[in-house]
């Protein structure tokens, strides 16, 4: 069973979120210019949630949270153009801002660190990705670019080893692109590919349909990228450089907005079906295995007023405006999530969070899935 | 004013919100207590309008307050004299015709004291019911004669007489044409609306008075044709072809519906009426609609907000003092 | 006539359901703007195919998806002259009021009768499914209710007539 948590107001939503490295603490974006971090978020009960800092330094929606588990930073991004990185200062116990130029005259969409936390990575509606890197020297944030999209870069993902970055863009591709730079990475690392200099790209492949989420798993030996055409690409890089084998997979539900490998063998996309889709590997082969969540168990109705007038006046507050005595079950959706799903995180032991438009962080155990964990190859 | 007057004045009457009166009802209630028994002698000047451009000025002098002057403005009002107009209104008040004021058409003036004795009867009361009606009288006319020609079988064939009932649209409209054969008289309506929905209803309503003689007994027969066919009756007829009105209705009436002088009286008030019968119809049914697609509206906003998701969060309201409570 | 309606129904109502995968997409050609793609019509590869489902000639649905819009436009079924003025003036007595229906255009689409704009902002505030459930019970009802305003017109203008002509 999902663990939902009631966090935001469902009339605003959640528009991201990141967990810090032990996952007491959340970091979450209404769906506004504001970041709420939460601590004592491993209670399983909203009451013990702890709203510890407000921070509203962006001034338009903030589109994602990264949440560095190495360097214990946070990096968001916002539609108004700009990056922060958040620096946590134990003597005052506040979070520190820090303006990152990132030199892109459109809004960001995503953004993520390095594995190694040394780098983060913007993608723009200017059609180009910045790699930010930490320059002593001058005590701030550069910018390196990567270019080369015709459209919109919707999503990033870097590859374990820091030196890779995969792409998803609304230009229907999916690309992966050379991130080494010289002044942070010590010897560089091109898998199965000829070494190329930074923003030079590796590989790329089409889908039929915006390419809405990019991941590579544990390993970094496969890559995955879901299209709009509700399809998901799978690519094996361990044997092959530029012409790695894509298994295409079309599935009926509705498009992925994001995905994760769960293990080397298993992938979790979410989006537009507000139902976690699982992909599994069996042998060398992809397959769409089944929906995490088979039925919620009962739908609930809620009941708020429960004192003789208020519950009068709901009575009549839903007959004026609805026309109908009181909300119905078949109102509401018989899944935990009642809007498209638009963040996914990893909280370990291939577990996950998300969260999207209505307000809910809901927590998926695998283990309370139903699924066969060995299979899934999660110890 | 006098169409709110003719709305109340529909409902007392008694027959509902259906059927208009056909006297002005403004005029009624000034010149009844002058002429009836309460003899009220009070000077007086009031100007009222009435349907199809008809408008009134009813003039008691204060040196002279038993002298009642009519004045009346009405469209076409020379054509109206020549075709019974004028025997008309020689006939129902003798020797009261006087000048009318500028503006006005015909005008006369009644003696309180001494009410002229007419067709209709001799009391004040009638009297001052007659002159609240002498619209019908005045545009009433022309039928009027037709139908006398046509009870007494002296009907002239092919004499056509045209009214000028109604003010024109841009396409036309708003004219009767009395057509007299030997057994009966056909009058034609021209009848059209500025307005495209009141056009599109009225043809509606139109083609139901066709209908409407399967289930009426003795109702004189009628035929409903567009604008650019006028019926048989009147082909000929200068510019008669009106493309573009909301179409033609025909009336044929036979001597048995205008037997006697009681039914004639009443054709004829219908047929005056009948212009402003059908627009007020019109736009009864224009209301009823709006009516309609207000509480569709409301319907159909009930179930969009079905769709909208409710704040969790208790709205912390605040008291008069400034004390703040939640509410339960 | 009224089996086929609920095929048509269905089919807007998939196709609907799979065009609203909309996202929020701030604009990629105007700085710090964030505008329906749909409507903008600014970049072609943020546009979906165009989809017009047909019941007959006359009544028809075109759905035109994009990144982060969706518009939603309907040619309702017009028999005659009176259904076309009905039809004419209730697409605008409700486009008058497009503020409350939040999601409806002030003017159609050109060959349709009343238009729909969703966007992600829509999608953020309300239940998706709910919204698609309005979308349907609107098409049902305009058509119910033109057809059912000119029975009632027909019913006045007889007892209308029937009145008129009693008198003589």
């Amino acid at each position: 069973m999902p663990k939902a948590i009631d966090l935001i107001d469902p009339v605003k939503g959640i528009s991201a979120h990141a967990w810090n490295k032990d996952r007491t603490q959340l970091a979450v974006c209404p769906n506004d210019n504001t970041m709420l971090i939460y601590g004592n978020c491993q209670a399983a009960d909203k009451k013990d949630w702890k709203l510890l800092h407000t921070l509203d330094e962006h001034d338009l929606l903030i589109s994602a949270i990264d949440w560095s588990p190495v360097t214990n930073l946070i990096v968001t991004c916002s539609h108004d153009r700009n990056s922060f990185v958040w620096t946590f200062d134990e003597k005052e116990g506040k979070w520190k801002p820090s303006l990152v130029i990132l030199r892109i005259d459109r809004a960001a969409l995503d953004v993520k660190w390095s594995p190694d936390g040394k780098k983060f990575a913007v993608a723009s509606g200017a059609k180009c990705v910045p790699v930010c890197y930490f320059e002593a020297e001058h005590d701030w944030w550069v910018a390196k670019m990567i270019k080369k999209h015709r459209s919109t870069v919707l999503k990033v993902a870097w590859h374990p080893n820091s030196q890779i970055l995969a792409t998803g863009s609304s230009d229907f591709k999916c690309r992966v692109f050379s991130a080494f730079v010289r002044q942070i990475d010590s010897s560089q690392d091109s898998l199965n590919f000829t070494p190329k200099a930074f923003a030079e790209d590796y590989w790329e492949a089409g889908a039929y349909g915006w390419v809405d989420s990019v991941a590579w798993s544990p390993s970094g030996n496969t890559l995955a990228f879901s299209g709009h055409d509700s399809s998901i690409q799978f690519v094996d890089f361990s044997k092959a450089g530029d012409d790695a084998p894509v298994e295409s997979i079309r599935f009926q539900q509705l498009p992925v907005q994001d995905c994760r490998f769960v293990s080397e063998a298993a992938l979790v996309g979410v989006g537009h079906d507000m139902n976690p889709l699982l992909f599994t590997k069996s042998g060398s082969t992809w397959s769409f295995s089944r929906k995490l969540e088979e039925k919620k168990a009962e739908a609930k109705v809620e009941k708020k007023a429960t004192s003789g007038v208020a519950a009068a006046r709901a009575l009549f507050q839903n007959k004026t405006s609805k026309g109908q005595d009181s909300a119905k079950t078949s109102d509401r959706l018989t899944t935990t999530h009642e809007s498209a799903i638009s963040c996914m995180q990893l909280t370990g032991g291939g577990n996950f969070s998300t969260t999207a438009a209505d307000g809910k962080v809901v927590m998926w155990e695998m283990n309370t899935l139903g699924v066969d964990m060995n299979a899934l190859g999660i110890h | 004013m006098a169409w709110a007057a003719k709305q109340s004045g529909a409902s007392s009457a008694g027959s509902g919100l259906m059927h208009l009166p056909t006297q002005n009802s403004i005029l009624l209630s000034s010149l009844t207590p002058r002429l009836g028994p309460d003899a009220l002698r009070e000077p007086c000047e009031l100007k009222v309008s009435d349907f199809d451009d008809v408008i009134y000025k009813l003039f008691v002098p204060p040196e002279a307050p038993n002298m009642i002057t009519l004045h009346i403005g009405l469209r076409d009002w020379a054509n109206l004299r020549a075709n019974g107009g004028q025997s008309a209104l020689d006939s129902n008040f003798p020797g009261c015709e006087t000048s009318p004021d500028e503006g006005f058409d015909c005008a006369i003036v009644v003696n309180a004291d001494s009410p002229p004795k007419g067709p209709w009867g001799s009391t004040g009361e009638a009297c001052a019911a007659k002159m609240a009606d002498i619209k019908t009288l005045l545009v009433g006319s022309p039928f009027d004669a037709a139908f006398a020609s046509l009870s007494a079988g002296s009907s002239s064939p092919g004499s056509i007489t045209v009214v000028d009932m109604h003010k024109p649209t841009a396409a036309g409209g708003g004219k009767c044409y009395i057509v007299p054969k030997d057994d009966r008289v056909t009058a034609v309506f021209a009848v059209d609306f500025p307005d495209e929905t009141d056009r599109a209803i009225a043809r509606i309503f139109l083609q139901e008075f066709v209908e409407a003689q399967r289930s009426v007994n003795n109702c004189p027969p009628a035929a409903y044709s567009r604008g650019h066919e006028p019926p048989t009756e009147v082909q000929g007829v200068e510019g008669i072809a009106e493309e573009g009105i909301a179409g033609f209705v025909s009336f044929t009436l036979f001597g048995d519906h205008v037997g006697d002088g009681k039914r004639r009286g009443t054709a004829v008030g219908m047929l005056v009426n009948f212009l402003t019968y059908l627009q007020y119809h019109v736009k009864a049914t224009k209301t009823y609609m709006h009516m309609r697609m207000r509480s569709k509206v409301n319907g159909l906003l009930q179930v969009l907000s079905r769709a909208k998701q409710e704040s969790s969060e208790v709205k912390e309201k605040k008291t008069f003092q400034g004390k703040s409570f939640q509410r339960a | 006539m009224a089996n086929t309606l609920r095929p048509y129904l269905d089919c807007v109502r998939t196709t609907l359901d799979a065009g609203l995968c909309i996202r929020n997409f701030p604009s990629q050609t105007v700085e710090r703007h964030n505008k329906p793609e749909i409507e903008v019509k600014g970049s072609k590869e943020l546009l979906l195919n165009p989809l017009t489902i047909c019941r007959t000639s006359g009544e028809r649905t075109l759905i035109e998806p994009s990144v982060n819009s969706v518009r939603v436009s309907v040619a309702i079924k017009q028999a005659d002259e009176i259904e076309e003025i009905l039809c004419h003036k209730f697409t605008r007595f409700l486009m008058q009021r497009s503020e409350q229906f939040i999601i409806m255009r002030r003017k159609p689409t050109e060959g349709y009768d009343i238009s729909f704009l969703i966007t992600h902002v829509h999608l953020e505030k309300m239940w998706k499914h709910k919204l698609v459930d309005f979308v349907i019970h609107f098409m049902e009802e305009i058509d119910k209710e033109i057809s059912g305003m000119k029975i009632a017109i027909n019913a006045r203008a007889r007892i209308v007539a029937n009145e008129f002509m009693k008198k003589f």
